[in-house]
């Protein structure tokens, strides 16, 4: 169902945007070129992720891919190792702070504290504050991952969200049945535990893909799917625009939808 | 009493320079001679004094004076669209809450898309859009609609808490008292469900939503999109002093973490002011 209604959203996009190119002359030409070289028709959703993808020219072949032809390719997988990476990074940190929280129930979490504190911060800010106080100004690739993983209230919310819900899986009678019988928590546990981390990430992921815009424009070394839309927007070349644009609601519709995977192992 | 009570609070004294700052704006012209004029070139990265109380920067610009000129265009940029936002989430509010059968759901699946598209991408496409309508506008006007329209998309948040809120408070028993004394259906509801009961949640809201839209100029003027040439906001501080930010190498030149403490600080001021708000709740 939100395939269909992200598919029906993009089909509008492409009309608003394609109809830009009526009367505004031959500056923006890109997509008129392209429309003309597919006899006149506009081009579908499926021309434009196949094109932005450089699959046509990639052709599976790694020589081509390593020529340059899948530059595109090149730039989605720099964005995409951000976003895996500061999500990969979220969890262990936090699996890390709650474990603590759990062990040291009686003392107050003050490393969580002081991290969610922290995590309010935006990205910018963040930046600006780490090169004032750490003289920063070329952070290594770990460095961009501990930037999009503690700014922007992404830790803190993956944090709150994920005690909130392991004190729920803790709790419930379905667990502590479990170990009232002489059974281990964490097996009848682990179940609602994975279906609930998959929801959380994947709910975040919009938001880590948010913060790469800023980091990419920060560090013209890393130049990846937002780069290539702040291109497309400041040249008004809207075919970029809308590539990039069908790139990012495939990406995140196909998480939205992988998030809801995991329920099938415990239809609870 | 009511002053006394308010001068005791630590919150006056925390909110007293943001008030300060943004009635001091409405004294300032906005033009961007005004700053060549109050600016010293041969000083730079000058201390306060009184005729520059928060010093010179780099260039030689007085500091006071672009962040007054920089509030006073945010508040430009802003005021519409918070008066937008505010009424559409209203009346979306009241219209959901009592809208019933598909049409409530076919809002809902909207409301829902559009809150699903990641905040900077939204921005981007309602930017591209009035990119391609509004070519000839100059930045300010671009800008502003900008501003309007994402004020209208975001209030379904608004429209959505609000829809909760009056379904809840309809259900309680002082309604029916209300109805069997004759009081009108508009009087009960905008006097007894809306102002009673849901104006704490409005303020908060916009609060919110006031905080979130100076990080999206801030974010837009840092990606080359937002406030360009005689345009002067917070974001457009916020570039400049950023692209020199490596020479706060010495406390002599604390002026470029002006933008990055200001921003902080009314964020700050705007985070409070609805917790407060949201206190009793």
């Amino acid at each position: 169902m939100s395939i269909a209604v992200s598919l029906v959203m993009m089909s509008i996009l492409f009309v608003v945007f394609s109809s830009f190119h009526i009367g505004v002359g031959d500056e923006y030409s890109e997509m008129e070129k392209y429309i003309k070289a597919c006899g006149g028709v506009a081009p579908a959703l499926g021309d434009y992720l196949v094109k932005y993808l450089s699959l046509q020219h990639f052709e599976f072949n790694v020589e081509a891919y390593l020529t340059g032809k899948g530059t595109y390719m090149k730039h989605f997988f720099t964005t995409f190792r951000f976003v895996l990476a500061t999500l990969f990074f979220i969890v262990v940190f936090n699996l890390i702070i709650s474990y603590y929280r759990i062990k040291n129930r009686r003392k107050r979490n003050i490393i969580g504290l002081i991290l969610t504190s922290i995590s309010t911060v935006h990205t910018l800010i963040f930046i600006a504050g780490m090169i004032l106080i750490f003289k920063i100004i070329e952070p290594p690739f770990w460095g961009f991952i501990l930037i999009i993983g503690l700014s922007n209230s992404i830790f803190k919310e993956f944090y709150s969200d994920m005690n909130n819900e392991l004190d729920r899986i803790m709790t419930e009678k379905y667990v502590q049945r479990a170990v009232a019988w002489g059974y281990s928590r964490m097996r009848y546990a682990f179940p609602d535990i994975i279906v609930s981390f998959t929801r959380l990430l994947s709910s975040k992921f919009p938001l880590l893909l948010s913060s790469t815009f800023i980091i990419e424009h920060f560090s013209p070394g890393y130049h990846g799917l937002a780069s290539d839309l702040i291109l497309g927007i400041a040249e008004h070349d809207y075919f970029l625009v809308m590539s990039v644009t069908g790139v990012f609601v495939f990406i995140s519709t196909f998480v939205y939808n992988i998030g809801k995977l995991p329920a099938l192992i415990d239809p609870r | 009493m009511f002053l006394r009570n308010r001068f005791k609070s630590i919150y006056f004294y925390l909110f007293l320079p943001a008030m300060v700052l943004i009635i001091g704006s409405f004294f300032v012209d906005n033009r961007l001679e005004t700053i060549y004029d109050e600016s010293d070139y041969m000083v730079t990265w000058a201390q306060p004094s009184s005729s520059h109380p928060l010093g010179t920067d780099g260039y030689g610009f007085d500091v006071l004076t672009f962040l007054l000129i920089g509030i006073k265009t945010n508040i430009k940029l802003f005021l519409l669209a918070v008066v937008l936002f505010s009424t559409s989430g209203l009346f979306m509010g009241i219209g959901l809450s009592y809208m019933k059968g598909l049409s409530n759901k076919i809002f809902d699946a909207l409301f829902n898309l559009i809150n699903s598209i990641p905040l900077v991408l939204l921005i981007l496409l309602i930017l591209i859009i009035i990119e391609g309508f509004f070519d000839s506008y100059d930045t300010f006007r671009k800008l502003f609609l900008l501003f309007n329209v994402y004020a209208v998309v975001s209030a379904s948040k608004l429209s959505i808490e609000l829809r909760g809120r009056i379904e809840e408070t309809k259900r309680k028993d002082f309604i029916e008292s209300s109805k069997a004394l004759g009081l009108s259906p508009v009087v009960i509801l905008f006097k007894h469900i809306i102002y009673y009961n849901c104006r704490k949640s409005i303020i908060a809201n916009t609060l919110h939503f006031v905080a979130q839209l100076l990080f999206i100029e801030i974010t837009l003027t840092y990606l080359d999109l937002g406030a360009t040439g005689d345009v002067i906001t917070i974001g457009s501080m916020f570039k400049i002093y950023f692209t020199s930010i490596d020479a706060f190498t010495t406390l002599n030149h604390w002026h470029v973490a002006v933008p990055s403490f200001i921003t902080l600080y009314f964020i700050f001021v705007l985070t409070q002011s609805t917790k407060r708000f949201l206190k009793n709740e």
